[in-house]
């Protein structure tokens, strides 16, 4: 039940929310196969303080990035 | 037996109840266990394994044992535990896995095999032929309470609740944490298990700033949030709680336990401690208690479970439940493993002495006493043997909420490790009262934030404590010492644990089921992994604990659901004219998670009877189909064209006002999510219609995409799905009847064609009418807004009923697609398929800007030539209708390789056969072949053929 | 004629308001949460989002673009309501002050709150309207202790 601070609604419980995974830059379609796949598939996934989309949809439904901590799941400002 | 005065009972109210049909009588306030006790039950239950003979061992929820099963009106609880359930005037309670009863257990023969049975024996024992051959007897055998069936009626809810500071515990610490901390200005509540807040100053006979502690209790307490009978089982993320109350006991009803989840900025862990036993032979004997609880008893419910007590003990606190019971009139001795121990008036007194052995029928009757290796013992008769083997601070959520522990030598303990976190009382190790009270006003004060010039609460000093003598076990062969009750574990069962490998503590719990029971391990977890230290030479630091999850004490399902359960456990959405189709006799199901019509059963009328019928009515008459469910997404703006022609695979930015096109929406991976409609009302107009069970989806990613990565586009969202009511008349009398709708439109073949779309008025109420088709018919979308549904579907009935007008359901819609080949996303598609695999390539090739999805397209992957491809087939059987999910298969010599599936499959009315769908491999080059099918063992035929089995021209759509 | 057979079927139930419009629009870029004006009553939902509700006469929606809603929702009136909140939200009560609203989830789908006057107003897509009223009904039976039948 993690309590997600939403920039337009203010601190909301996390059942209001949906998780949106690490953001990625999307390239432009003139790259190869693999620089591509990277895109689609390929995050990082890292133990410690990690960027993440998520989108208040239970809410305004505004999408936006915060940083989470993955092992204590602390949300840093 | 019940002492003739005293205890915080209502002698006044005396309670009836039934023990294995025998009655006896109690009082308000009493327990289960505690009546029991007063009219002295012995045997209480059955162990989970060898069936032993148990008594009550404690007096709350660290009760192992007295695992009952309790009736009170018509609510029945096969697992109580006595010790918890306030007794209640008419309660039928009854032993469990005792048979006939638990006082005489035929199954009780089961301990004399204890030697093929010790822990662990299911991976050893019981193997030939095969485990499943013994389970179902064994299972039978070890077990709770049998569960009945009746539909729980109790009402359950939940709630949620914020405050500063949340204060677990009501105990001395508690409340003056709590009391420091309101008068600091921060918010309290404070959660706390017990009927009433005291927690040990309930059975101590204390005085707090010169008054009885119960004074001091009433005081503190008025004026503050207290959630009594409330068992906080669990920390979980943030700062949240979640707190089961009880409300069994409540004047009004039997009402089911409520849920709490409480967000507390701060909290302060004051959850007190928990006794251990003394590990020795025969420990399990019924008439073996906690020292804590004997006294417990005593002074809450008058209740003197012995009149011949040995009191023994290896630490200080079990003094005070010796001397309560001398004053109470009880014979009583001590047996110190210490070997110093003091004098006490009126009570002998033994050092350096342990119990070596119990005996006695149905109960204890005598302990033998002396040291610790056994070279001496004398007899001492005894109904009643109160021990301690320490305590064990409860430190279960502090750890759940990441806190660290640290095992205390000196304390013989695992202490909390406070770094930031709030705790006070006896969770830290501290037993005196003096001590308690001041940790809980620095630790209320800390966590409000702020100072108060309030003084912290005063109790006299308690005499130097002598330190404890830890002691896990006896060393004496061929005694069995139990360490876990509930589920028979004795010290025995550790050390072949650790012999054979398992020196983990988290394996030592799942390899001899040590901690595993309902009662989670509360009086055992300690000196199990203790044992285990010791067996494998390890620190009992270095061991450690097991991981603390929750919940703290068993929640039932029922009250997590609270108030979503039977018809509210999945929000269910109704069509504007839901009462119409039941009134017609609709079979409403759950689609996407609304109620719709699977069809419309006359009297009699088998489904698939009628869904032939409403099939062919809409074929070659005239149907009417409520597709209100459709999603309606409006989207508008200046970018609109431009934003849109980004996120579809198809090319929209062309579509003239006034025409529908067919388009799918890819993710990035290049997978066809969704597929639908998209109509041009206006230059800066669109309208959507996703799929029903899509239309937040869809919502959801044009948002994403806005949002995030064409922030500048002028173009807005909204999703006017419930604001109109769509109904499709489908069939080659459809045009007439939505003409005489009336409103004036132009409904000719020239001013709409199949996939377009006008609007007109009817009265003053605005009306859209798109022709478009998912039957294969001539077919007319009709829309109003949904407060008109009503009318408009009674009207298009009358009109209609000349022409044969019925209502057609999903099933039958769903037949007549398949007849067309029409696809439905996730039935015919899968989180695999592209577009190429639907045969639609021509928009890959013709639209040149980027979109969602395009370059994952043109990889490899994405254009193989023997991808699994949408392709029709005919079974060689008219009459057999394959499962959808039979894989078709390509026969290589001895094995099979599945070419893939059937996705779609049912009896066409038009074609009087069968006709199916399916995903096979390079299936467009293989038109005509035919090819196996394999389904539970048995092959047949099928041909290949296209997905359209009728009208492939589409002659019935124009004109 | 369309007036002969065409009829507005309003929503019966006790708790139930009846607007006279309601409107998404978009534009502007008042700050997601407030509420401007009781009659009609403007509620912003989020950046350059609004809600436009008329509740004597059907109101002036404003904005940049536009979509009638007024049949797409059903509105409860709920008094005394701090219970049903606690009940069926996480949300913090400090969020219902006249002046501001809250779009959250409320026994397991997604609503819109506000305080007008001595009511906290619902507003919850029309489909659902049933849902929550046997929701209601629930709550309302438990908040009385009494046990189902």
């Amino acid at each position: 039940m993690l309590a997600l601070p939403c920039p337009h609604c203010g601190t909301r419980d996390e059942a209001e929310f949906q998780f949106g995974g690490e953001p990625a830059i999307r390239p432009p379609s003139a790259v190869t196969d693999t620089v591509w796949a990277e895109y689609v598939y390929m995050r990082s996934n890292e133990k410690g303080p990690h960027r993440e989309l998520w989108c208040h949809a239970g809410g305004c439904g505004q999408w936006f990035v915060l940083t989470r901590n993955t092992a204590t799941h602390a949300v840093l400002p | 037996m019940r002492l003739a005065s005293g205890g915080r009972i209502d002698r006044a109210k005396k309670l009836s109840f039934t023990w294995n049909g025998t009655a006896l009588t109690g009082f308000t306030g009493d327990t289960i266990a505690s009546a029991l006790l007063a009219n002295g039950v012995k045997i209480v239950a059955r162990s989970f394994k060898y069936h032993r003979p148990r008594g009550v061992f404690a007096a709350w929820v660290d009760e192992p044992n007295a695992v009952v099963d309790v009736r009170y009106g018509d609510q029945h609880d096969p697992n109580a535990r006595a010790t918890l359930v306030s007794l209640r005037d008419g309660m039928v309670v009854a032993g469990v896995n005792g048979y006939p009863s638990v006082a005489h257990d035929a199954a009780g023969a089961l301990d004399l095999l204890h030697r093929f049975l010790p822990a662990g024996f299911y991976y050893k024992t019981f193997m030939t032929p095969s485990w499943q051959s013994y389970e179902p007897q064994i299972r039978a055998m070890a077990g709770l309470g049998q569960v009945g069936d009746a539909i729980e009626t109790r009402a359950f809810e939940t709630r949620t609740a914020r405050c500063d500071v949340l204060v677990i515990g009501a105990g001395p610490a508690g409340l003056a944490a709590a009391r420091a901390a309101q008068a600091a200005g921060a918010s309290v509540i404070v959660a706390d298990d017990r009927p009433e807040p005291g927690g040990s100053l309930l059975w101590d006979t204390a005085t707090i700033d010169g008054a009885p502690a119960l004074d001091w209790v009433g005081a503190t307490t008025a004026g503050m949030r207290v959630l009594s009978r409330s068992t906080v089982f669990g920390a979980y993320d943030h700062g949240s709680f979640a707190v089961l109350e009880d409300r069994a006991a409540a004047p009004a009803g039997w009402a089911g336990p409520r849920l709490w989840v409480i967000r507390a900025a701060q909290v302060v862990f004051a959850t007190g401690a928990i006794e251990r036993p003394l590990v020795f032979p025969d420990n399990d004997r019924p008439g073996i208690m906690s020292a804590n609880a004997v006294l417990a008893y005593l002074r809450q419910h008058a209740v003197l479970p012995g009149r011949r007590v040995i009191v023994a003990t290896n630490n200080d606190s079990a003094y005070a439940t010796a001397i309560a019971l001398r004053d109470a009139g009880a014979a009583v001795e001590i047996a110190d493993a210490r070997a110093e121990a003091p004098n006490i008036e009126g009570i002998r007194v033994r050092p350096a002495s342990v119990p070596l052995g119990t005996g006695g029928r149905g109960g204890l009757a005598w302990v033998d006493l002396g040291p610790c290796d056994g070279s001496r013992r004398e007899r001492v008769p005894a109904d009643l043997l109160a021990v301690s083997g320490g305590w064990s601070p409860a430190v279960h959520l502090f750890s759940q909420a990441g806190g660290a522990l640290r095992w205390d030598e000196a304390l013989a303990a695992f202490v909390p490790v406070a770094a930031g976190q709030h705790v006070a009382g006896s969770v830290t190790g501290a037993w005196d009262l003096a001590t308690c009270l001041a940790q809980g006003h620095r630790a209320g004060l800390d966590a409000a934030g702020r100072a108060s010039d309030l003084a912290a609460p005063h109790a006299p000093a308690s005499a130097l404590a002598r330190p404890i003598l830890p002691l896990w076990g006896l060393d004496l062969p061929g005694t069995r010492q139990w360490v876990d009750y509930q589920n028979d574990v004795t010290a025995k069962d550790v050390r072949l644990a650790a012999s054979e490998g398992y020196r983990s503590v988290e394996h030592l719990k799942r390899y001899t089921t040590l901690g595993m029971a309902t009662d989670q391990g509360k009086t055992s977890n300690v000196n199990g992994l203790a044992i285990l230290a010791d067996a494998t030479g390890q620190a009992i630091q270095d061991v450690g604990t097991t991981k603390f999850r929750p919940p703290f004490t068993p929640v039932p399902l029922a009250a997590i659901a609270g108030l979503r359960a039977g018809a509210l456990f999945a929000p269910l959405r109704h069509l504007p004219v839901h009462d119409d189709h039941v009134a017609l006799g609709a079979e409403m199901r759950d689609y996407g998670g609304w109620a719709r019509p699977a069809c419309y059963r006359g009297i009699g009328e088998t489904t698939a009877a009628a869904v032939k019928r409403e099939a062919t009515n809409a074929r070659f008459r005239v149907g009417l189909f409520d597709g209100s469910s459709l999603g309606k997404i409006e989207v508008q703006g200046p970018d609109a064209a431009a934003f849109l022609n980004l996120m579809y695979y198809n090319e929209v930015a062309n579509l003239r006002p006034g025409r529908l096109r067919y388009c799918l929406l890819l993710r990035e991976t290049g997978v066809v999510y969704d597929d639908g409609v998209v109509a041009r009302l206006a230059p800066d107009h669109y309208l959507l219609s996703p799929s029903s069970s899509h239309t937040a989806g869809v919502l959801a990613m044009l948002e994403l995409w806005h949002q995030t990565e064409y922030p500048t586009m002028q173009v807005s969202f909204h999703d006017v799905t419930a604001a109109w009511a769509t109904f499709a008349v489908s069939g080659p009398k459809s045009r007439e009847i939505v003409m005489a709708l009336g409103g004036g439109a132009d409904l000719s073949e020239q001013a709409l064609p199949h996939m377009a779309m006008t609007k007109t008025m009817l009265g003053a109420v605005p009306c859209r009418i798109a022709r478009v088709s998912f039957t294969g018919e001539r077919s007319y979308e009709v829309s109003v807004p949904s407060g008109y549904a009503h009318s408009l579907w009674r009207r298009l009935l009358d009109l209609g009923e000349k022409a044969g007008i019925m209502p057609y359901g999903i099933e039958s819609l769903s037949v007549l697609r398949a007849e067309k080949g029409y696809i439905l996303i996730g039935t015919d598609t899968d989180g695999m398929t592209l577009p190429v695999d639907l045969g639609l390539e021509g928009p890959l090739r013709a639209k040149k800007i980027d979109f969602v999805g395009k370059r994952s397209l043109l990889t490899p992957d994405a254009t193989r030539p023997d991808r699994r491809q949408l392709v029709g087939l005919l079974p060689a059987d008219p009459a057999v209708v394959p499962v959808p999910g039979t894989h078709a298969v390509l026969r290589d010599g001895g094995g099979q390789r599945s070419l893939g599936w059937i996705t779609t499959a049912c009896r066409s009315p038009v074609l009087q056969r069968s006709v199916a769908l399916g995903m096979i491999e390079s299936g467009r080059a293989r038109m005509g072949e035919t090819i196996d099918l394999f389904h539970l063992g048995q092959f047949s035929r099928a041909t290949i053929v296209a997905t359209c089995f009728y009208d492939p021209a589409g002659e019935k759509l124009h004109g | 004629m369309a007036e002969d057979w065409l009829r507005h079927a309003a929503i019966s139930h006790k708790a139930v308001m009846n607007p006279a419009s309601i409107h998404l629009v978009s534009g502007g870029d008042q700050a997601a949460n407030t509420v401007v004006g009781n009659d009609p009553a403007r509620l912003w939902l989020a950046p350059g989002r609004g809600l436009v509700v008329g509740f004597g006469q059907a109101a002036a929606p404003g904005g940049d673009f536009v979509s009638d809603v007024t049949d797409g929702q059903a509105v409860f009136a709920l008094t005394d309501a701090d219970d049903i909140i606690a009940m069926a939200t996480t949300l913090d009560p400090a969020l219902l002050v006249p002046g501001l609203c809250a779009q959250t989830i409320f026994a397991g789908v997604k609503v819109l709150l506000w305080r007008r006057g001595d009511a906290i107003l619902l507003h919850v897509d029309r489909p659902l309207g049933n849902y929550i009223a046997a929701w209601l009904a629930k709550a309302g039976t438990a908040l009385e202790g009494v046990a189902e039948k």
